[in-house]
């Protein structure tokens, strides 16, 4: 009576053990084993419960693995339909569940009918000799079991040792008000409608994160110079081992302003291996006053448009601070405007409009240095 | 001489072949032990996983050496099972079965070891995407963005859910573990099935070595997506109806009718295709059971069949109401390229990516040989086994065999359609093979040749089988792992397409709306969480930003677009840059095509690492900007 019902004890008890293992955070190797057990144990029960002791071995093993497949399945539907959500905490518990009512209902089914004698079960006759495996078959076995292994440990090794071409992320990306830095990984999908995910759009954002990721395989070493307008903001020397993340926040908009960084791998300071920008365009605004002495008192004002479409300018030029001309024009991508103006150190200043926006100057020149 | 033996059945109603089947000659392979025989196809794992390994240190499949060891391997693993199988020497139904799951497992580690870090088929990357979403949200049909109607179909996701939950293994472990229990239960199954309806293990044995030829047996259906989970239902409850039927004891037929339905549930939550293909079953052997007067099995079947259909039925209505516009486009392409095929005697299927002319010269001879093989089959199911409602059912089931090369040839992506058919019309085809091939290599004028009868006998299966792979997946351009290809499947999935799209997951978040080349799109599916889209070639066919550009970037939501200076400088051995595109790339696209993002005021390059990049639509205002 014990032996015929050691497979249920052996069964239930490796599932609750399963189940504990889950519960104490044992460490991995063991809540792997035991969770083999736990994951299987329902599917092994319920072949007993459902058909009994009327299989062959291949069978018994065939339609316990199947029904350990389908048992979850099936039992996930039913929580769905309980509506239970299906943490991993809601499987671990299905698998115990599932466990403990197929010991029951196996224990039932033994009770209710006499041991089945396995020789009379179809395909256990005996067909002439039972063969048994010579003990140099089991080393055979255990062999070709060894190189099987071995050769996927080979292809990880071998997989893990392919070169390729080594690369270094660099990324700015806005950081709105409301988002912190992006710590956790989150694949929950939002709900509602799919195609307006819950990302704030760069133009509410007042900070971005700016990143480097080092992918070359080696060591590096690199200048990182964050342009605003065109100007030097400021410059970061990174050195990162392979793998290795620098990043930090930057203040951040896409509409004042144009930024751009500029990576370089030392030491190579000419040029940037990869670049990123807030998405604005650049509109150069300069007065250059003359130095010879035909120009002398002169400046020439000028504006380059490298927006990439075309745009609409107003320029004013400031004599002591009140408007002495004003110049509206349209220039496409590339190209550019100049004219030459009376200039006085101090006194005469360019301010720059993008149209329609002629509240705030996009860019200011005063001959000392370029806007 | 040995057949028929091993009989798994008890003999009821379904009656078996009314003579003794023989198998072909001895060989020098039947002399090998079992237990050798599976040393020398662990030995071919190793060999091709060396091949594999010399791909990746060079040139990929444009290694010769590492090809030649690839297919070295391959006829280590087969040529001693083959010919053990074919051989007339006694072999158990342990032997048999042990056989049999070794070649199923050498396979399956030959898969594993093209990419043993992580998934690379692209199917797996929907699957890996739809269980993360399911274990984080703790919801069973959370949307899929590259499998919209996968979220419908839990059923792997479930598994393997549960797998990691109980053992807290990584998704690709656990993976790898459903995906290959799954597919090895499938064939252990499947041989089941043939020996419980063939009574013989021997023959059974040999269809199930014959159904190995089957072009996505050893690919698509052992990667970790829904129909290689399914098809292990398929098989169980092939196994169980059987039973249900032929079992003695009113009881038994009861406890193997409920394992039946069980299957019968599992598989309709599982995967659409599988759970019609059973219900198709179902209810083929329910006729052929009536047309040979086995009552009982017709009821049993017939109620079976009902079961399966009203499943389907409520799982597409109530559940499921997509799966019927998922199928509609490749209904009407199918009944479009018929059409065609019947009016201009052309199909006007689109051309596709040509084999080598060894690849194709392999495939005709197969095509050849298995409908010679059906037709003596027919034959022979015909004249022998007319009462036998398997049989017959098979033998009605093996027509399938011919609308699948109709298929093939006459409609858009035949090519494709007709490699994913064939797991379930081989089923029927390698029965009715099997009887052709044992009844052949038994007739008089052959059995005179002896061993050269033999011989010939396992090449031709070899044959048949190195055409299933050559045929199947990977395709010979990443036969082995190798360098980076643009835009082509596993040959895209490198480091940097995983970096690229974990960075996505990690600083943009998830569901964004991205436009993105062929080769990352399903990296950014899995590990980026991302909605990329398809048929975007529109956005890269420009040199500059039009205004036809911007509307189309409008009209389809582009929140972000990606480029990859490596589409410039090479075409994609799969033929497309995009997904969804259907014209084949003659040439490397504009690099100005690409950098044109650069030039547009307010869209921010977020992401450099040198040769991919991403591009900000969303600041611009050509999309609607998120909440």
């Amino acid at each position: 009576m014990y032996r015929r019902n050691l497979d249920i004890f052996v069964a239930g008890g490796l599932a609750l053990l399963g189940g504990a293992a889950y519960e104490a955070h044992v460490p991995g190797p063991v809540q792997v084993v035991l969770g083999i057990a736990l994951f299987f144990a329902p599917g092994y029960l319920w072949s007993e419960a459902i058909l009994s002791q009327r299989l062959t071995g291949v069978e018994r093993v065939l339609t316990s693995a199947g029904l350990s497949l389908i048992l979850p399945i099936l039992g996930g539907f039913l929580f769905y339909g309980l509506r239970i959500p299906l943490f991993r905490s809601a499987w671990v518990g299905l698998l115990v569940v599932l466990t403990l009512l197929g010991v029951v209902a196996v224990a039932v089914q033994r009770l209710r009918q006499p041991p089945v004698d396995t020789r009379q079960v179809p395909g256990n006759a005996p067909q002439g000799p039972r063969s048994r495996i010579a003990g140099w078959q089991i080393v055979v076995y255990g062999l070709a079991a060894v190189i099987g292994i071995g050769s996927v440990a080979f292809s990880v090794k071998s997989a893990d040792a392919q070169k390729f071409p080594g690369d270094t992320i660099l990324s700015m990306t806005a950081q709105p008000p409301q988002m912190k830095a992006p710590a956790s990984v989150n694949l929950v999908v939002p709900e509602g409608d799919p195609t307006q995910p819950n990302v704030v759009p760069n133009s509410n954002a007042t900070q971005a994160n700016l990143v480097v990721e080092n992918h070359e395989g080696v060591a590096e070493t690199y200048t990182l110079n964050l342009m605003k307008n065109g100007k030097l903001e400021k410059t970061w020397s990174i050195a990162l081992a392979n793998g290795q993340t620098w990043q930090t926040v930057i203040t951040y908009t896409t509409t004042s302003y144009t930024l751009q960084a500029n990576l370089y791998l030392l030491p190579n300071l000419i040029k940037p291996i990869d670049y990123v920008t807030n998405g604005e365009g650049n509109t150069q605004l300069y007065m250059t006053p003359g130095k010879n002495k035909y120009d002398r008192g002169t400046a020439y004002l000028g504006v380059a448009n490298e927006e990439g479409v075309t745009k609409q300018y107003r320029v004013e030029l400031l004599k002591n601070g009140k408007v002495a001309k004003t110049w509206n024009f349209t220039l496409k991508q590339g190209q550019s405007w100049q004219s030459t103006v009376a200039y006085t150190k101090n006194e005469t200043v360019a301010d720059l409009y993008l149209l329609p926006n002629v509240s705030q100057p996009y860019a200011t020149a005063n001959g000392v240095k370029a806007g | 001489v040995v057949a028929m033996g091993g009989s798994l059945g008890s003999r009821a109603e379904v009656r078996g072949p009314d003579r003794v089947e023989q198998a072909p000659q001895a060989s020098v392979l039947s002399r090998i032990p079992v237990s050798v025989i599976t040393l020398i196809a662990a030995v071919g794992v190793f060999v091709s996983s060396a091949g594999y390994a010399i791909g990746r240190a060079g040139d990929g499949p444009s290694s010769g050496p590492g090809v030649a060891l690839y297919w070295l391997g391959q006829v280590l693993i087969i040529v001693p099972v083959a010919g053990r199988l074919l051989s007339r020497r006694h072999l158990s139904n342990g032997e048999t079965i042990t056989l049999v799951t070794v070649l199923t497992v050498a396979e399956y580690l030959l898969k594993v070891n093209y990419s043993p870090l992580g998934f690379t088929f692209n199917d797996e990357f929907l699957h890996y995407s739809g269980t993360v979403n399911m274990l984080q949200s703790g919801k069973l049909f959370e949307l899929n963005y590259g499998l919209p109607i996968g979220t419908h179909y839990p059923g792997i996701e479930e598994v393997t859910s549960a797998l990691i939950s109980a053992t807290g293994l990584s998704v690709f472990a656990a993976g790898l573990i459903v995906a290959g229990l799954a597919h090895l239960l499938f064939i252990l199954f499947l041989y089941l099935a043939f020996c419980v309806a063939i009574r013989s293990h021997r023959i059974a044995g040999i269809a199930l070595l014959l159904y190995f030829g089957a072009p996505a047996l050893t690919s698509f259906n052992s990667m970790f997506v829904y129909e290689t989970l399914a098809l292990a239902f398929l098989g169980m409850c092939m196994v169980a109806a059987l039973r249900s039927a032929i079992e003695k004891s009113p009881s038994d037929r009861t406890r193997w009718f409920i394992v039946a339905v069980l299957c019968i549930f599992a598989t309709v939550i599982t995967h659409h295709i599988t759970s019609y293909m059973l219900t198709a079953f179902l209810i083929l052997v329910a006729i052929a059971s009536r047309l040979t007067g086995s009552r009982n099995t017709a009821a049993r079947f017939g109620l079976l069949a009902v079961i399966s259909l009203l499943s389907v039925v409520c799982w597409i209505a109530f559940i499921a109401p997509d799966t019927i516009s998922y199928f509609s486009p490749t209904v009407t392409g199918i009944v479009d390229g018929i059409k065609a095929l019947q009016e201009s005697g052309s199909s006007d299927a689109p051309a596709t990516a040509s084999s080598p002319f060894s690849n194709e010269v392999l495939g005709g001879l197969a095509i050849l040989v298995i409908s010679v093989l059906i037709a003596v089959g027919c034959w022979q199911a015909w004249r022998r086994h007319r009462r036998h409602p398997w049989i017959i059912g098979m033998m009605l089931g093996s027509i399938g065999w011919f609308v699948d090369l109709g298929i093939r040839l006459g409609t858009p992506d035949g090519q494709e359609l007709a490699g994913r058919a064939a797991t379930f019309v081989y089923i029927p085809v390698c029965v009715l093979a099997a009887l052709a091939l044992t009844r052949l290599v038994n007739s008089k004028p052959v059995r005179r040749w002896g061993a050269a009868v033999t011989a010939v006998i396992v090449a031709s299966v070899v044959s048949l089988l190195i055409d299933g792979l050559a045929n199947g997946w990977p395709p010979f351009w990443e036969r082995l792992p190798g360098p980076h290809l643009v835009s082509s499947f596993e040959s895209s999935v490198n480091p940097e397409e995983i970096q690229a799209s974990n960075w996505t997951l990690k600083y943009l978040g998830p569901g964004n709306r991205i436009a993105a080349d062929a080769g990352i799109y399903p990296v950014l599916i899995g590990y980026g969480g991302q909605n990329p889209l398809q048929v975007i070639t529109e956005l890269y066919s420009t040199p500059s930003w039009t205004p036809a550009v911007a509307a189309f970037a409008t009209g389809q939501n582009v929140e972000y677009v990606e480029t990859d200076t490596r589409l410039t400088k090479s075409l994609p051995p799969a033929g497309n840059y995009f997904p969804g595109d259907e014209t084949f790339a003659t040439e490397t696209i504009d690099p100005a095509a690409l950098t044109k993002y650069n030039d547009i005021t307010g869209v921010a390059r977020v992401f450099d690492d040198g040769t991919i990049v991403f591009y900000n639509l969303m600041a611009q205002g050509y999309v609607p900007q998120k909440p």
